[in-house]
């Protein structure tokens, strides 16, 4: 690996703090519960045995669930969480090869989207798309253990608004003779940017293969 | 069977966990919630899809069963004492 790249991606390696704090915060509560059902019940049951009950059952371990969710949330966005499907090893695989020509792989090698790349093409933008691409996603992991089809494929059309949120303003863009002609067939996704004669091969055909 | 020994009994108020089931119940809860807090942290130790789903949803029900148990448990008490 690139030395540029290896500084970048230690950055994020190893338990985030966050991480660190709810396996903490776990043990503190087990440890906790365990001590007080395991002594003498007449101990139990006095009143500050039974607070501290009520303060890890309706405080501290609720709120180590919030914690680790918007935890799991925001770090199932990566792209090595998204590797970690066998059946995505091919797309991962492409995506980072530099001889690669595919829109995916030029997207990120040149970074055209800095962080989280699958994610960010494959989530419709505002708070609904995240949940939406969360929901799919528990779609695809179900889909993978029941058995799928394969090669695997998108749901649902794919939603132009995705590559428009960024390539929409940008001038060159806008310039483009066929952008102009079929501007309003492009933006209510009646025509794909994807596909046709137009933005072919995102992902190669057969990445679905290298597992 | 003595009337301590019946899961639920009757007081002035409505039902109420027979003394001898609140233990059982604060312990079931108890062992629930441990449950979930150990599938959370081996979400965080180990990272992977089926580990979040697991500690999001089978995590997330076994806590909340723990604290309807707790919740339960703590109607009862109150209503055994006559607060409510």
């Amino acid at each position: 690996m690139n030395p540029f790249e290896e500084s970048v991606n230690a950055v994020g390696n190893g338990l985030p703090l966050v991480g660190w704090i709810i396996i903490v915060l776990s043990i503190i509560c087990i440890a906790l519960i365990i001590r007080i059902l395991a002594q003498d019940p007449k101990k139990t049951e006095k009143p500050f045995g039974k607070w501290l009950l009520l303060l890890i059952f309706f405080v501290l371990s609720p709120m180590i669930y919030l914690l680790n969710f918007s935890n799991a949330v925001e770090d199932s966005k990566t792209v090595e969480f998204c590797n970690s499907c066998h059946i995505m090893h091919g797309y991962v695989n492409d995506i980072k090869d530099p001889d690669s020509e595919h829109l995916a792989s030029l997207h990120y090698q040149y970074r055209w989207i800095a962080h989280d790349q699958c994610f960010n093409c494959h989530s419709d933008y505002g708070l609904s798309g995240n949940a939406k691409a969360k929901l799919t996603g528990i779609k695809h992991v179900w889909a993978y253990y029941t058995g799928f089809e394969t090669p695997i494929k998108l749901y649902e059309t794919y939603n132009n608004q995705i590559c428009l949120n960024c390539h929409a303003p940008v001038a060159a863009f806008q310039e483009t003779a066929e952008h102009e002609e079929n501007a309003s067939e492009i933006m209510s996704s009646e025509m794909s940017c994807l596909g046709a004669d137009c933005h072919v091969r995102t992902h190669p055909d057969e990445a679905w293969r290298d597992q | 069977m003595s009337s301590n020994n019946l899961p639920l009994s009757r007081v002035e108020g409505g039902w109420t966990i027979g003394r001898g089931w609140t233990r059982k119940v604060v312990i079931i809860g108890g062992v629930l919630n441990i449950l979930a807090l150990l599938l959370i942290i081996l979400s965080v130790v180990n990272f992977t899809p089926v580990t979040l789903l697991a500690s999001v949803s089978i995590g997330g029900a076994l806590m909340g069963i723990a604290i309807i148990l707790y919740v339960i448990v703590v109607i009862s008490d109150l209503r055994r004492r006559g607060v409510i």
